[in-house]
């Protein structure tokens, strides 16, 4: 799934540990999911959302589920 | 946190009992072997072999309750190891390997059945055995977490 972290965690001038500390997951998850192979929880989903004060649709892409 | 630090205190106790078990069951192999009649070398092996695996036991033991030690008394490693041990991904992937490798050893052992089955009636009847237990205890968990989830 396309996702916009790596945009906002640069904007904020995160780095991958200091983000991935905030929402409780390992540096790996962050990394995954920036390089799109693997696909966040709707917990994690919104967690990453709320610490960027965004919603969930700004931070993922569902484009690819429309039509399914 | 408070919760995780508790668990991880009960889990310390429960190490360092079953490593007390380890340490006695080394302990009495140990004494075995010495009073072991020489000419067995089958059970010379068996005997080397449970103290060998009790011992690597053991050391996974304590290396697990070194570092539980270390994270109940350090706020940010009993963080650090919280994060590894809830990390989703590591979940995932974790049930993804356990499950793959469940089936693979299920098909192999089903394979090597087969073809012992020309060679020798024991070995077959064995395997079979372990495959059909393997195969009730896959459909029992997949009707209780149906059921479940």
């Amino acid at each position: 799934m396309k996702t916009r972290i790596q945009e906002f965690r640069k904007e904020k001038k995160l780095s991958q540990e200091e983000l991935a500390d905030a929402v409780g997951v390992t540096r790996q998850t962050i990394i995954s999911l920036e390089r799109e192979k693997y696909t966040a929880s709707l917990v994690l989903a919104y967690k990453i959302a709320s610490y960027f004060n965004v919603t969930i649709e700004d931070v993922f892409d569902f484009s690819d589920l429309e039509g399914m | 946190m408070e919760a995780y630090r508790k668990k991880l205190k009960a889990k310390i106790g429960l190490l360092s009992t079953l490593t007390i078990l380890v340490i006695v069951l080394i302990a009495w192999s140990i004494v075995r072997y010495r009073n072991m009649p020489t000419d067995k070398p089958a059970e010379d092996f068996f005997s080397g072999f449970q103290t060998g695996l009790f011992s690597g036991f053991m050391i996974v033991m304590f290396w697990r309750i070194w570092g539980y030690i270390r994270a109940v008394r350090n706020e940010e490693k009993l963080r650090a190891l919280y994060i590894k041990a809830h990390d989703e991904r590591s979940w995932a992937i974790y049930t993804q390997a356990r499950s793959n490798a469940f089936w693979i050893s299920f098909l192999c052992l089903a394979a090597t059945a087969v073809v012992s089955g020309f060679y020798s009636y024991t070995v077959f009847y064995t395997l079979l055995g372990v495959v059909l237990f393997m195969g009730g205890v896959a459909i029992s968990t997949k009707i209780f977490f149906s059921r479940k989830l």
